[in-house]
């Protein structure tokens, strides 16, 4: 991916100073040079914010703009920065905090920064904490807001993706692994192996290093953990025999045949086995945006098959909006509605289909939160539920209810009541001021098998009860 | 001459007055059942005072007529019908009443109609055979007794009652709450929850989940949060795609409600039917929060008729031309749900489970005004 560190490769402030390197390196566990640290950090936000607004109000594009995940991440510090002012000055500047993207909002962000000391820093730091909802403390909130903090060996390709990771333009498990994968192999194009070491012992090592920075931005999906562990099997087995070239461009192709097999043609496989399940005059539900799902009403309509889709969304994504409107271009007959309209659209639903993010290995369906009330009306209405999903979303975890693990996404979002992209901050934009006021933004749930007829896979169609065959098999192959 | 000429002024002026409240709740002016139910006894006081009438027959049949009227101004606000049929049924047992003072064998019109064979027949079976009976009664006899005043006095109490309704179903709420619970409330636009949940904190410690509503409300949904907070009561915000994966830690969904149907069924905000069902799921008890000026004689027969549909710019914006042209959009204000869903229903008269509500639309309606 040329495309890739070619953006981030305009993005100068992004990259460390090895002088913060060494310090990272000497003293970790220091609590003064960590405040200095985040002083620093913070400074050097407030630098950039200013001069992104300079950029802005001179009418010339910022050369950062040209990469989205960039603009996005100062957007986002913006957010984050305004949110500790507030915390600090008993909600003074409350207006800020919708994330605005725009250059005026950025400079005000930027004032709060420089305004503040590290105490505001510590402030937020704990205000965080406290704002989180009891059930959920367990879950860590990974909020990156930038790239300052980056060690020397993160490549850019891997900055760039974590970043459109954080501000979610890579979204949905299948997307994201993949552009993972292709991230690793640019990675693994410009790795050169240090002297007195292996590539099979080395690159693993250095690819864990840049896999813990993605995860600081949202932890790996099901598909990215799969896909990494199936990796970093193949580095360990490349024969020390053959040049670091040819090691390298086998994995290349590897990942390529990877990606191909686990994503692409298993799509299209799940396509031609669950466009068989709609037939004409069907009315079709479906929630939120699955790709494959999507791919599956296009291939009906391109068959001829006269039927029309339901689409359920639910805030803060929306990603329905662009299910909707994809299907929609493509000629589709197209029902949209939130999902507080559920049981009034379901009376005439014929079949459901869902997609995942996981399948666990005791059946149960880990997909975007929302999923399981839409699987449990359906299956109180006897409309069966059918899931399409690559078995490389089969995981080997068990889990119960969507407390014990799940992923918290920003409150803030909850505070915005827009329906569009622009930001609108509704009554609770203040809700930082209030000590017994939380807002929870989790992104998954979990849908217990029984609501589930069938899952559609590439390697056929099972109950749910036959995922840990899959596993077993897929594993011993 | 002068006093005629007084009436006729006064006439109009309440002709002008109903005219005018006619069109505030046709144009949503007037909002939530409350507030109608309130306007509308409030103008009935008026309308009773204002009347003249020589038979207690008269009187009927001008409130029915404009009871019809207010009802087909805003059909799907069941709360204005039903104080209509509350105050015809508090004339026919005042009438009553003094007949039977009279003759002492006015029992005609009390409520015979217990059996459950005659639960399912609609009112043209018996309805203006009763009316006919009770109207051919009525010529017979000359009121001796003015009954003006006694009829005021109790659409006054009726006011009272209204008024003081919240207050009444929030002094049960140290029965529904134990401390340390977590409540989930799916209906948060509605003031009967709060004051329950505020008049309850004051007594015990408890958390409040707070399902959103998108998109319709939601801006009050967020201000009741702000009000929950502000009274101490931990107080979480979740969307309503959330509610499947915390039901499980929930001790009671509380609900507030547009209308409660004969059957014990609810017309709730949007989204209530499917959390009931989750809660149903989880063997989470619902507890509905209701005055009894919600409660309507009507049974659901035809449920899509009942509910409303809202704004659907609210869910997708008109700017996005595109996608508006082809795709259909649906925004419905309220859901129907089954009493099978509901476990308790919490009155201004006490709890009583939804299996009884008949039970109570016969103590306060008459049969024979079920349709005005």
């Amino acid at each position: 991916m040329p495309e890739l560190s070619a953006k981030v490769a305009l993005a100068p402030p992004g990259t460390p100073t090895p002088k913060g390197q060494q310090q990272k390196g000497k003293d970790k566990n220091n609590a003064e040079a960590q405040e200095a640290k985040a002083q620093r950090k913070a400074e050097k936000a407030a630098r950039r914010a200013a001069k992104v607004s300079e950029q802005g109000k001179s009418n010339k594009p910022p050369p950062e703009a040209v990469a989205p995940g960039r603009v996005q991440s100062q957007a986002k510090q913006g957010r984050t920065a305004s949110g500790a002012g507030n915390a600090s000055s008993g909600g003074g500047g409350g207006g800020g905090g919708g994330g605005s993207a725009n250059s005026v909002g950025n400079v005000t962000a930027g004032n709060a920064i420089s305004s503040l000391t590290t105490q505001g820093t510590a402030i937020h730091g704990t205000d965080i904490l406290d704002k989180r909802v009891g059930l959920f403390k367990h879950l860590e909130i990974t909020r990156r807001s930038g790239t300052a903090d980056a060690a020397k060996d993160i490549h850019p390709a891997i900055l760039a993706l974590t970043l459109q990771f954080a501000s979610y333009t890579v979204i949905g498990s299948s997307a994201r692994c993949r552009a993972t994968l292709r991230a690793f192999q640019t990675v693994i194009k410009d790795y050169r192996t240090p002297a007195g070491t292996t590539l099979s012992r080395n690159l693993t090592n250095h690819l864990s290093r840049q896999i813990d920075f993605l995860k600081t931005a949202r932890p790996l999906s099901i598909t990215m953990g799969n896909a990494i562990r199936w990796l970093k099997q193949e580095i360990s087995v490349v024969s020390i025999d053959i040049s670091d070239d040819q090691a390298r461009e086998s994995l290349r192709e590897k990942i390529d045949t990877y990606i191909r097999d686990k994503i692409e043609v298993a799509d299209r496989v799940i396509v031609q086995s669950a466009v068989k399940q709609i037939s004409k005059g069907d009315v079709i539900l479906t929630f939120s945006r699955s790709a494959v799902v999507e791919q599956v009403f296009l291939e009906a309509n391109l068959r001829g098959i006269e039927f029309s889709v339901v689409v359920v969304d639910t805030r803060p994504f929306f990603e329905g909006k662009e299910m909707v409107r994809r299907l929609s271009n493509a000629g589709l007959r197209c029902e949209y509605v939130l999902i507080s309209g559920l049981s009034y659209v379901l009376n005439d639903i014929t079949s459901v289909f869902l997609g995942a993010h996981a399948v666990l290995s005791n059946g149960q369906l880990y997909s975007r939160v929302g999923t399981a009330l839409v699987a449990m009306s359906a299956k109180r209405k006897n409309i069966p539920v059918i899931v399409c999903c690559e078995s490389i979303k089969f995981s080997n975890r068990v889990q119960l209810d969507s407390v014990t693990f799940n992923e918290l996404g920003s409150p803030d979002d909850l505070m915005n009541i827009s329906i569009d992209s622009a930001p609108k901050p509704g009554p609770l934009k203040n809700w930082r001021d209030l000590p017994n006021l939380k807002l929870l933004n989790i992104l998954y749930d979990l849908t217990p098998p029984d609501y589930i007829k069938k899952i559609v896979t590439e390697v056929g169609s099972l109950p749910p009860s036959s995922v840990p065959v899959i596993i077993r098999e897929y594993n011993s192959a | 001459m002068l006093a005629a000429g007084a009436h006729i002024s006064k006439e109009k002026d309440l002709n002008a007055h109903i005219e005018a409240f006619v069109a505030q709740i046709k144009r949503r002016q007037i909002q939530g059942s409350y507030n109608v139910a309130l306007a509308t006894s409030q103008l009935l006081l008026r309308v009773v005072s204002a009347a003249r009438w020589t038979q207690i027959d008269q009187l009927v049949t001008q409130i029915k007529v404009l009871g019809k009227r207010l009802q087909s101004a805003q059909p799907r606000e069941l709360a204005c019908g039903n104080i209509i049929r509350r105050v015809l049924a508090l004339i026919r047992e005042e009438s009553e009443d003094t007949n039977d003072s009279e003759s002492g064998d006015g029992a005609i019109n009390s409520p015979l109609i217990t059996s459950m064979f005659s639960l399912l027949s609609t009112n043209d079976e018996c309805g203006p055979n009763r009316q006919s009976q009770s109207l051919s009664d009525g010529t017979g006899r000359s009121i001796k007794k003015d009954l003006k005043p006694y009829i005021i006095e109790g659409i006054q109490e009726l006011i009272d009652e209204l008024k003081s309704i919240d207050e009444s179903i929030a002094s049960m709420g140290v029965e529904m709450i134990h401390e340390n619970e977590t409540i989930l409330t799916p209906t948060p636009n509605s003031r009967t929850v709060l004051k329950f949940l505020l008049r309850t904190a004051q007594k015990r410690k408890f958390t409040v989940l707070v399902v959103e509503v998108f998109p319709n409300d939601v801006e009050k949904t967020h201000e009741f949060a702000l009000k929950l907070a502000e009274a101490g009561i931990e107080t979480t915000v979740i969307t309503d795609a959330m509610v499947y994966s915390i039901m499980g830690r929930v001790g009671k969904v509380i609900l507030g409600t547009h209308a409660v149907l004969a059957n014990g069924g609810l017309l709730a905000s949007a989204g209530a039917a499917m959390i009931c069902q989750c809660a149903n799921v989880h063997r989470t008890p619902v507890v509905v929060c209701t005055g009894l000026y919600k409660l309507s004689p009507m049974y659901p027969f035809d449920i899509e008729s009942l509910i409303e549909v809202g704004d659907t710019g609210k869910v997708l914006e008109f700017e996005d031309g595109s996608l508006v042209d082809k795709v259909n959009v649906v925004n419905p204000l309220y859901d129907y749900v089954p009493p099978e869903s509901v476990d308790l229903c919490i009155t201004n008269m006490g709890g009583y489970s939804p299996n009884f509500m008949y039970r109570l639309v016969l103590d306060h309606y008459r049969q024979e005004d079920t349709t005005l």
